[in-house]
C-alpha cells in the first residue's frame, strides 16, 4: 500500500521539464497571477516592494520582469493538455491553492515559493479554493481557472498587460475627462455629489481604482446585467460613452478633482449592533470604512447611506455579484449574507454613518464628542 | 489454557522504602480545596476539565448550527464562527482530553493501581491543579477581552494568528498563548509526579510487568507529554514575542491588508514543525491512556486475561517512540520540502503496526471471553469499533499521495474526530462508569447509562461518517459558508443539515450522563468495594471510596499480574493482585507443575 503511493508521490514532486511556469499569488482574500512573458523568465519580486502602485512587488530594476504578464484578477486561463508548474507565493499569510478537480493542492507560504504541477485534461471552468485558514474572508477567497484550447489561451494571454505596459500607462487627463463627464453630471451631479432622486450615488471621494473596475464591469456586462437591477441597467447603457481605456482614465481623473463634501444621513438604525456586525466588514473595508485598495474593498465612509443599503440588498438577493465573472461581487454576496434581515442592513449602515468622513475630520471629532 | 498465572514466582522485593508520611489536613478547606490527596486533585482536575469541555461542546453546536442552517442565525458571523472553531479544538484537545486523562485518571488511578499511598510529591501535585485552573481561567478570559478569543484555528498558524484579518489578534491570541504556557508549567508539575510515582513508589511485588495496562498507558503518555510540551512552550513564547515585541521568529517580510509590516526573515513553517512536533505526540498523549484503560475494561468485563500482555506493553512503548518521528504528516501540503513526504509517509504507516497489534489483542481478548455487557464494556467495545474506523481512514491520510486531495477537507475532520475525539471520549465515559462505584461508593443508574451509550455511540457515527463523504466531495474545512460552489452537489447541504441534527441530539444526550452522575451520587445504590470483580489494587482498598492514604495500615503486597480472570481451579473467577498464591484456592489435585508452587513469601509477611 505504501510503495505505490510513494511512486505516485515521486511523480508529484518531480515536475516535467516542459511544464509552463505560472505564478499564482495569494493574498487576503484574492488571487492574482503572473506569467513569465516572452523571455520565459520571471523578474525578481520582493515583499518589501509591495504597495498599491506595485501590487505584485516587482523589482523595477530587473530587466527580466519588464515583459512579465501581470493578471490582476481572480480569473486565470490555462491551455488544455499542457503541463503547468504553478509557483505559489503569498503576500501576507498562509493560503492554499486547491482546485478540487485537479486533485492537487499546496500551501502558499509568505517568505518562500512552493509549487505544484498538473496537466489539465479537459476544457472548462474550475473553481480555485483557498484551503488553509487565512482569516475572516477565508471562505470567500475564490478564484477560477478557465482551461481552454491553446489558441484561445494564447489570444487571451496576448491581451493581458505586461509590467512594462502598466508602468508606462499615462495618467488620466482631467480636462479630457471634463468633456466626457458632461453626460454623467445629469444624474451624478456636476461635482459628483450624487442625487438620490436620480438614484445616482456620490462619486466624489470614491477611490479611482474602484470606479475603474465598476466602469469596466458595466461595459463588459458583468454589472448591470441582472434583470432586476433596473438602475444598474441604466448605468450600463450610459457607459457606452466610455468605451476606451483612455476615456475611463480621463473621466476618473476628472472625478478625482471634485471636492469630497460630507453627506447627510438618511438611514437610522442601531449603531451598537451595527458596530458589532462591522467587526467583519472592517477587515476588508478598513476599520474606518476608508476602503483598502490592496484588499480590493471600496470606501464606504462618507458615501451615501441610501446607496449602501441598496447595494447591500442587491448583494443579498444576488442582483449584484452573481455574474460568474464578478469574483469580487461574489465575495461581497457571500459576506452580505451575514446580514440576516433588513434591520441588520440598516444597523450596519447606521454605524458606517458614524465613521469619520474623509476630508472632514472636524465632523468626525464632533460625532465622537457627542458619543 | 495450560498456563494459569502469568508469573510463576511471586517477585516480592524487600521493603526498601520507609512508609510514606502524609500530611493529613484538618480543615475542610485543606481536605477538599487545597488538598494534597491525589484523589481529590483528580476529581478537581476532572470537574474543571469537564466544565470547560461543556463550553467546547456548546461551541461545536454553534458551528454546526451555522453549517447546517447558514444565514439563519444572526449571532454567528464569520468572525465568531472562526473563534468557535479555534476554541472548540484547543479546549477539547488540551484542556479537556489531556487534562482529564493525565490530571484526572492519572491522579486517581496511578497511586491506587501501583499500591502507593499518594503521589510522591503531593504538594507539587496540588500546585499542578491550581496552575491548570489558572490556565483555564486565562483561556476563558480571552472570550471577554476586546476583539474576543482568537480565531486562528486551533493550530494557531502564524502569520495569520497574529495578523489583522483574523479575529482576536489583540487580546485573544496573547491570552491563548499565555494560557498554553501556564498549562504546560502546571502539567509538567503533575507529569513529573506521575512518572516518578510509577517508577519509584510501586508497592512490593508490583513489578513493571505486573502493572495494569492503564498505568502503562498513562505513564507512557506522560513521558510523551513531558518531551513534547516543551516544543509547544518555546513556540508559544516565540509567538508571544513576535506579537508583543515585534520579533520575527515566525514572521517573514509581508504585507498585511495593504500595510507593509516591519517583520522580516521569519519562517511560518518553523512554527508548524514545532507545533506538530508537539501536536502529533499529543494524539498519543490522548490515545495511550485510552488504550491502557480500554485494555483493563475489556479484560475485566470479559472475565479473561488480556491477550498478549507483554506485546501490549511493548506496543505502547513502540507507539510512544514512533510518535516523535511522524509529525510532518500533518504538513504534506504545507509548502515544506516535498521530499519529506517519502520519509513521513513511511514512518506513519509503520506506526500503524503496533497500533493494529493492540486492536487485534483487544479483539482476541474478547474472543471466547465471558463477555458481560456492562456499561463500561459497551463503551469499550464502542471504542474498538470507532478506533478501527478512525485508524483505517488514517491509512488514507498517512499515505502522502492520497492525502493531497483529502487534506483540509471534511475527510480530515471526520478522521481525527473518530480517532482522537470520539474514541477517547468513549473510553472516558467507559472509565467514568467503571470507576464511579469506587470513586463515590455508589452505583449509577444502568438504564440511563445504556441510553447514554447508544445515543453517544450511534449519534457520533451519524455525525462523523457523513463527513468522510463530504471530504471525498471536496468540501473544505474551516469554511463559514459554502455559497454556491459549482463542484459541490446539493446533497452537501442536506448532509450538513443531517449532521447538525445528529450533533444536537448527541449534545443533549450528554445531559443524561450529567443527570445520572449527579443523581447517583446522592441516591445511587451502595456499590460495595468491588462490584465488577476486578483484580487491580484500587478495588481491594479497605474503604470505598478510598480514604487519604488509599490503603489500610499496611500497603498491599502484589503476587501476580493484573489479569488473573477465569483461572481454572481458582475459588472465584478472578484473583486480585494482592491475594497470596495459597489463598487463591487453586485446587491442589490438578496436574499443575510443581514449580508453580509459590513457596513462601520472601518478605516473611503473612497476608490475610
Amino acid at each position: 500500500m505504501l510503495a505505490p503511493g510513494l511512486f505516485v508521490w515521486n511523480d508529484f514532486v518531480n515536475v516535467p521539464e516542459d511544464a509552463q511556469e505560472v505564478e499564482a499569488i495569494g493574498q487576503q482574500w484574492h488571487w492574482t497571477y503572473r506569467f513569465p512573458g516572452e523571455d520565459g523568465e520571471f523578474g525578481t519580486v520582493d515583499a518589501r516592494l509591495l504597495s498599491d502602485d506595485n501590487p505584485f512587488g516587482m523589482d523595477p530594476d530587473d530587466p527580466r520582469g519588464r515583459d512579465d504578464v501581470l493578471v490582476d484578477s481572480n480569473i486565470v486561463r490555462l491551455p488544455v493538455d499542457k503541463p503547468v508548474k504553478l509557483l505559489l507565493r503569498s503576500k501576507d499569510v498562509l493560503h492554499n491553492f486547491t482546485v478540487a478537480q485537479f486533485r492537487v493542492k499546496m500551501d502558499l507560504v509568505p517568505g518562500l515559493v512552493s509549487y505544484l504541477w498538473f496537466t489539465p485534461t479537459r476544457t472548462g471552468e474550475f473553481e480555485v479554493l483557498c484551503e488553509e485558514l487565512c482569516g475572516i474572508g477565508h471562505h470567500t477567497m475564490r478564484g477560477k481557472v478557465e482551461v481552454t484550447e491553446v489558441d484561445e489561451f494564447d489570444s487571451w494571454l496576448a491581451e493581458q498587460a505586461t509590467y512594462e505596459e502598466l508602468v508606462n500607462t499615462p495618467d488620466g487627463d482631467p480636462e479630457a475627462g471634463q468633456q466626457l463627464y458632461a453626460v454623467c453630471s445629469s444624474c451624478h451631479g456636476a461635482q459628483g455629489q450624487g442625487n438620490k432622486n436620480m438614484n445616482a450615488p456620490k462619486l466624489a471621494g470614491q477611490e479611482a481604482w474602484y470606479m475603474r473596475r465598476q466602469l469596466e464591469y458595466y461595459r463588459d456586462g458583468i454589472r448591470g446585467a441582472h434583470e432586476d437591477d433596473t438602475y444598474g441597467q441604466q448605468m450600463a447603457a450610459m457607459v457606452s460613452t466610455l468605451q476606451s481605456d483612455k476615456a475611463m482614465r480621463d473621466v476618473i481623473a476628472y472625478i478625482e478633482t471634485f471636492p469630497d463634501e460630507p453627506v447627510a444621513s438618511t438611514i437610522s438604525g442601531n449603531e451598537q449592533r451595527g458596530r458589532q456586525i462591522y467587526q467583519v466588514c472592517g477587515a476588508c473595508h478598513g476599520w474606518d470604512g476608508q476602503g483598502i485598495q490592496a484588499v480590493k474593498a471600496p470606501r464606504q465612509a462618507g458615501m451615501q447611506d441610501w446607496y449602501l443599503v441598496r447595494q447591500l440588498e442587491n448583494f443579498k438577493q444576488g442582483i449584484r455579484g452573481s455574474h460568474p465573472d464578478d469574483m469580487y461581487g461574489h465575495q461581497m454576496m457571500q459576506m452580505a449574507s451575514i446580514l440576516s434581515d433588513e434591520q441588520a442592513v440598516k444597523d450596519v449602515v447606521a454605524y458606517i454613518n458614524t465613521l469619520p468622513q474623509n476630508g472632514n475630520s472636524q465632523l468626525a471629532m464632533k460625532r465622537s464628542e457627542e458619543q | 489454557m495450560a498456563q494459569t498465572t502469568h508469573d510463576q514466582y511471586p517477585l516480592i522485593g524487600p521493603r526498601e522504602l520507609e512508609e510514606m508520611e502524609l500530611y493529613h489536613p484538618k480543615t475542610w478547606l485543606g481536605k477538599y480545596v487545597f488538598s494534597q490527596d491525589a484523589k481529590v486533585i483528580a476529581i478537581q482536575y476532572s470537574l474543571t476539565a469537564i466544565a470547560i469541555g461543556v463550553v467546547a461542546l456548546v461551541l461545536s453546536v454553534i458551528m454546526r448550527l451555522q453549517l447546517g442552517f447558514p444565514n439563519t442565525f444572526s449571532f454567528i458571523d464569520p468572525s465568531n464562527y472562526l473563534q468557535a472553531v479555534t476554541m472548540h479544538g484547543m479546549i477539547m484537545v488540551v484542556y479537556l482530553l489531556t487534562a482529564l486523562f493525565l490530571g484526572g485518571f492519572g491522579n486517581y488511578l496511578i497511586p491506587l493501581m501501583v499500591g502507593a499511598r499518594d503521589m510522591v510529591f503531593p504538594y507539587v501535585n496540588m500546585l499542578s491543579y491550581w496552575i491548570y485552573l489558572l490556565a483555564v481561567l486565562i483561556l476563558v478570559a480571552s472570550f471577554f477581552v476586546p476583539g474576543g478569543a482568537t480565531g486562528a484555528g486551533w493550530t494557531l498558524y502564524p502569520p495569520q494568528a497574529v495578523s489583522p484579518g483574523t479575529p482576536g489578534i489583540d487580546g485573544g491570541i496573547i491570552l491563548m498563548l499565555l494560557s498554553l504556557c501556564v498549562f504546560i508549567v502546571g502539567f509538567t508539575m503533575g507529569g513529573l509526579n506521575y512518572v516518578v510515582t510509577v517508577l519509584q513508589a510501586r508497592t512490593r511485588g508490583m513489578t513493571l510487568m505486573r502493572m495494569p495496562l492503564t498505568v502503562w498507558g498513562i505513564f507512557m503518555a506522560t513521558v510523551l507529554a513531558l518531551l513534547a510540551f516543551p516544543a509547544l512552550l518555546v513556540s508559544c513564547i516565540m509567538m508571544l514575542l513576535d506579537r508583543t515585541l515585534g520579533t520575527s521568529f515566525f514572521m517573514p517580510a509581508m504585507q498585511s491588508l495593504g500595510d507593509s509590516t516591519s517583520y522580516n526573515g521569519g519562517s511560518p513553517i518553523l512554527w508548524q514543525h514545532l507545533f506538530w512536533f508537539f501536536g502529533h505526540p499529543e494524539v498519543y498523549i490522548v490515545a495511550l491512556p485510552a488504550f491502557g484503560i480500554v485494555s483493563d475494561l475489556v479484560a475485566t468485563h470479559a472475565r479473561k486475561n488480556i491477550f498478549g500482555y507483554r506485546m501490549m506493553v511493548w506496543a505502547i512503548l513502540a507507539i510512544g517512540g514512533l510518535s516523535f518521528v511522524v509529525w510532518a504528516h500533518h504538513m504534506y501540503v504545507s509548502g515544506m520540502n516535498p521530499y519529506f513526504g517519502f520519509f513521513f509517509a513511511t514512518t506513519t504507516l509503520i506506526i500503524a503496526v503496533p497500533t493494529a497489534l493492540k486492536v487485534y489483542n483487544w479483539v482476541l481478548t474478547l474472543w471466547r471471553g465471558n463477555i458481560r455487557l456492562n456499561v463500561p464494556m459497551l463503551f469499550a467495545i464502542g471504542f474498538i469499533f470507532t478506533f478501527i474506523n478512525g485508524g483505517l481512514t488514517g491509512l488514507f491520510l498517512g499515505n502522502v499521495t492520497v492525502d493531497v486531495p483529502l487534506s483540509d477537507t471534511y475527510f480530515v475532520v471526520g478522521h481525527f474526530h473518530m480517532v482522537m475525539a470520539v474514541s477517547p471520549i468513549l473510553v472516558i465515559f467507559g472509565a467514568i462508569y467503571h470507576w464511579y462505584p469506587k470513586i463515590t461508593g455508589r452505583m449509577f443508574n444502568t438504564a440511563l447509562a445504556k441510553w447514554h451509550f447508544w445515543i453517544t455511540f450511534l449519534g457520533t457515527y451519524a455525525i462523523y461518517y457523513p463527513m468522510h463523504y463530504l471530504g471525498f466531495a471536496g468540501v473544505p474545512r474551516r469554511y463559514y459558508a459554502y455559497g454556491d460552489t459549482a463542484f459541490m452537489s446539493d446533497s452537501v447541504q442536506d448532509v450538513n443539515v443531517a449532521i447538525t441534527i445528529a450533533a444536537i441530539v448527541v449534545a443533549l444526550g450528554q445531559l443524561l450522563f450529567f443527570y445520572n452522575m449527579a443523581r447517583s451520587y446522592f441516591k445511587g445504590e451502595e456499590a460495595g468495594p468491588n462490584p465488577w470483580g476486578a483484580t487491580t489494587l484500587e478495588w481491594q482498598t479497605e474503604h470505598t471510596p478510598p480514604r487519604h492514604g488509599n490503603f489500610g495500615e499496611e500497603l498491599p503486597i502484589v503476587y501476580r499480574w493484573a489479569y488473573d480472570y477465569g483461572v481454572p481451579g481458582a475459588r472465584d473467577d478472578f484473583i486480585p493482585q494482592n491475594v497470596p498464591p495459597d489463598d487463591a484456592h487453586i485446587s491442589h489435585d490438578s496436574d499443575r507443575h510443581p514449580e508453580i508452587d509459590p513457596g513462601h513469601d520472601p518478605a516473611g509477611k503473612e497476608h490475610d
